[in-house]
């Protein structure tokens, strides 16, 4: 990641997911994931259009998979995270650290 | 038999705005959450979560298919397909002017015929160019045509100009579909 460049919070959310979900990432799972966990019950296009702009940056490849009987014989598109996505999360949740260093007590919910 | 047509149609829809290689997986990631939902939440049918989460869908998508620059190609596919719609257009009118008497009516008939076939073989070239290009052109007719209707204003009768409201754009997407059909006959 080009220094200085930070991670949307979007693209920090679905990049979570990714990590969280492993070998089991595609739309659905990666939209249940961010909703289970944060409340956030976003559409299936915002997270595919935020996968396509990750995938674009090099920070998340994509495969496609076999179809299923479930899916009315449409095939997956798995989803895994790459090492400078990894290096993209760290880097942002560093920046977020060090932003709020010393904000404890009016940051707490 | 009403939910399955609003739900075709909702896929329908996203299949406009998704490249070919995301179609399946969003289409079949929402087929597999809708069931997986009226399994669990005992509703006979969760037709407006599918709905909700397409309409939803529509912003991000139309956003990131903007990005990719593949509206920006379609859009110029259908304005270049008009431009040329409307030479022919303008060459087919002189023509007819000087054949036929303007009161005749093989001179009516011809004037209800050329708009509809040009804006038909408009609507094939644009699909030629770019899949998706006919639509664009469809809805600029209906602009066109509006804005023709409110300019002449009354020195054109109604059923004139609602004739061509609604037969223009739909011969656009007669030709979009005549292409498409006959790619995918040169594809098998």
């Amino acid at each position: 990641m080009p220094r200085g460049e930070l991670l949307g919070s979007l693209e920090q959310i679905v990049l979570i997911a990714l990590m969280r979900l492993g070998a089991n990432a595609y739309g659905m799972t990666v939209r249940r994931e961010i909703e289970e966990r944060t409340g956030r019950d976003l559409s299936i296009g915002a997270v595919y259009a935020t996968l396509e702009r990750l995938e674009a940056k090099g920070y998340v490849s994509s495969a496609l998979g076999e179809p299923t009987p479930e899916r009315g014989g449409r095939a997956k598109r798995h989803f895994r995270i790459e090492a400078s996505g990894e290096r993209a999360v760290r880097a942002t949740q560093d920046a977020m650290r060090k932003m709020t260093a010393g904000l404890k007590s009016r940051l707490a919910t | 038999m009403r939910r399955a047509l609003l739900t075709r149609s909702a896929n329908w829809i996203l299949g406009r705005l998704l490249p070919e290689a995301q179609k399946d997986a969003v289409i079949g990631d929402l087929i597999e959450e809708h069931a997986l939902r009226t399994a669990t939440s005992h509703a006979p049918n969760d037709s407006w979560w599918y709905l909700g989460q397409v309409s939803r869908s529509l912003l991000p998508l139309l956003l990131a298919a903007a990005r990719r620059g593949q509206w920006l190609t379609t859009f110029g596919a259908a304005v270049a397909a008009y431009g040329l719609i409307k030479i022919i257009e303008s060459a087919s009118e002189v023509t007819l002017f000087a054949v036929l008497a303007p009161q005749s009516l093989a001179y009516v008939l011809a004037a209800y015929l050329i708009g509809p076939a040009n804006m038909m073989l408009g609507g094939y070239v644009a699909a030629r160019i770019r899949p998706g290009a006919a639509t664009v052109l469809a809805i600029i007719s209906i602009i066109m045509v509006l804005q023709w209707m409110a300019t002449a204003g009354s020195t054109v009768s109604i059923w004139f100009s609602a004739f061509f409201l609604v037969v223009c754009p739909l011969t656009a997407l007669a030709g979009g579909m005549l292409e498409r059909k006959q790619r995918n006959i040169r594809v098998q």
